[in-house]
Parts: structure tokens; sequence; C-alpha cells
């Protein structure tokens, strides 16, 4: 009976051991984001970091999950089926960029620049996307459940049969906006501006 | 609602004024020391690791900056962004030639933020310093702050 304690702890030892293995030997296959040698992942000639200049670059089906591109120029941009969950694009500039069918769930862009993309298909759901501007932009087809657009910019922003499930769009511009055919369950529009907005309803303000 | 409304009013009225407040000025540094070479706003840091420029860019931060990105850059406490934390990842990357393009990148994102401001949906967050600042003081000033550890 005695030995009982000290085998589960010799069991707990080993089990410890077999989890931290991977760990200890980076360049294992177990995350493909991550090059071997632990430098920079660069897609296509882009390096993916803070403030990395690829204005145009060509991401598309690029895993980027979790991976800072804070204040990153990607005007332009190819994003499609890019995978950004959980990324972190806060204070960058993706004018124009097309994000068809990219995964952005719980992804940081505030503050982010994203007048005039292309969101069509796209997993927005639970990202954070306060401040940011997607004035001229379109969203069609996209899920944005629980996003966060608080203070956001919508001027002329069409939004075509997106699931609006509880997304947040307190105090934002929704000037001459564009709404047709969405899921609006508990979707916020409290201190919203919607003058010349079609399709936003009286039952929104 | 109301209530709600006037403390947001009151909020972006003190935000507003607190960015107005704060012109932009010329430090008074004696920047003598540094090379012509450094008169340009292209990057990367022609100043980097310039032990003068980490003189005069501590001199100048203090006078200009620190009034809204801390004291001596120590910008834990305040309004504005650490400004130490801008480009720390680069340190690490051991290959020469993405180590000089992250740092590069990371001076663009700087000088621009300088020289241009913060503006956004008609709100100056940042004024710009292009008009009161020369390229040698601000790569002075970028000098200073990738020089100043964290703690």
């Amino acid at each position: 009976m005695a030995a009982h304690p000290l085998r589960c702890a010799a069991v707990a030892l080993a089990c410890m051991a077999c989890a931290t293995a991977p760990a200890q030997t980076p360049g294992d296959a177990a995350d493909p984001g991550t090059p071997p040698s632990g430098e920079p992942l660069v897609v296509n000639g882009c390096p993916i970091w803070p403030y990395t200049r690829c204005p145009g670059a060509d991401l598309r089906h690029a895993s980027l999950v979790g991976k800072n591109l804070a204040g990153a120029d990607l005007r332009g941009a190819n994003l499609t089926r890019a995978d950004l969950r959980g990324a972190n694009l806060a204070a960058a500039n993706l004018e124009g960029a097309d994000l068809t069918g990219a995964r952005l769930n719980k992804a940081t862009a505030a503050n982010t620049d994203f007048r005039h993309a292309r969101i069509v298909g796209a997993d927005l759901e639970g990202a954070r996307l306060m401040r940011s501007d997607f004035s001229g932009a379109q969203f069609i087809g996209s899920n944005l459940e629980m996003a966060r657009f608080n203070n956001a910019w919508f001027v002329g922003t069409r939004f075509i049969g997106n699931d609006l499930q509880e997304t947040k769009f307190a105090a934002t511009n929704l000037k001459n906006a564009v709404f047709e055919g969405n899921f609006v369950r508990y979707t916020l529009f409290t201190e919203a501006a919607m003058d010349g907005c079609q399709g936003c309803q009286e039952s929104w303000k | 609602m109301r209530n709600t409304l006037l403390f947001t009013a009151a909020l972006a009225a003190l935000a507003a004024s607190a960015a107005q407040a704060f012109q932009p000025f010329t430090p008074q540094v004696d920047a003598s020391a540094l090379p012509p070479a450094a008169h340009t706003w292209a990057e990367p840091n022609p100043l980097r690791g310039n032990p003068d420029a980490i003189a005069i860019g501590r001199q100048a931060f203090n006078q200009t900056c620190a009034h809204c990105h801390g004291a001596d850059a120590n910008g834990s406490r305040s309004p504005a962004p650490d400004l130490r934390r801008m480009g720390l990842g680069c340190k690490r990357i051991g290959d020469e030639a993405l180590r000089q393009r992250c740092l590069a990148d990371t001076d663009a994102f700087f000088i621009k933020s300088v020289r241009y401001g913060k503006q956004k949906f008609g709100i100056t967050h940042m004024p710009p310093w292009e008009a009161v600042l020369s390229p040698e003081l601000v790569w002075s000033l970028r000098t200073f702050v990738e020089n100043t550890p964290l703690r």
C-alpha cells in the first residue's frame, strides 16, 4: 500500500515529461506557423512581425494564428482564407485588402484601417474591432457574432446577409450604410448615427 | 442615456483639449554633436547606437514627448503608448538581414507617427511634429527610446 503514492508520483512525473518534451525541441512539425529555427515567419516575402510593410502581399491561406501584426502595412493585401484567429492587427492598415473566407475569430483589430476592404464569407466571431474604419468596405455572408465594433466608422459600408447576433455597433457611424438580409438578434446599435442608412430599422435606435 | 451621452461628450472634450492644449514646439537641446548625415527622414535609423544621440534624445524626449509618453520614456503609467516596446521582438532575430529589415520597419512607423501625428475621425490624438523637429532630432529620440530598457 505504501508504494502507491510513490508510483502515482512517478507516473505523474512521466506524464509531465511527455507533455513538456515537444516544447523542448523547437522546430518539430507541431506548429506549422513557426519556422524550425525559431526565426520569424516569412510568407511569400512578407515577414510576419509588428509594423511589417507588405502592401499588396500575397497571404492567401497563410496560417497567421496569434501573430502580432500591429501597425502592419497590408494595404491591398490578399488575405483570402488567411487564418488570423487571435491575431493582433491593431493600428494596421488593411485598406482595400481582400479578406474573403478569412478567419479572424477573437482577433484584435482596434483602430485598424479596413476602408474598402472585401469581407466575404469571413468569420469575425468575437473579434475586437473598436474604433476601426470600415468606410466603403463590404461585409457579405460573414459571421460577425459578438464582434465589437464600438466607435467604428461604416460610412457607405454594405452589410449583406451577415450573422449579426450580439454584434456591438455602439456609438458607430453608419452614415449611408446599407443593411440587407442580416440576422440581427440582440444586435446593439446604441447611440449609432444612422443618417442616410438604407435598411436601418427604427427599432434599432 | 442622457447622462452617458453627457459623460462621453465630456470625456471627448477632455481628450481633445488635452491633445490641443499640447502644441508642438522645438526642444532646447544642443544637437551640434549629431552627424550631418543624419539629416534625412529615410530609414533605417542613421544614429543607431550613437551615444551622443542617446544623450541628446533623452533631453529632447523629456521636453517634448514625456508629457504623454512618460519621463525617460517610462510609459508604464502614461496615457500614450510605451515606446520602449517598439521593435523589441526585432532584437531576438538571429538572421542579420531580417533583423535589419525588422528594425527598418519599426523605424518607418516611428518616423511616420512623429512627422504626421495621430489623427482619427477628426480627433487629434498626437499632433504632427514635422514642422518643429529636425530629422536628426527625431532619430536621436528613436535612438534614446530603443536604448532604454523596460526596467
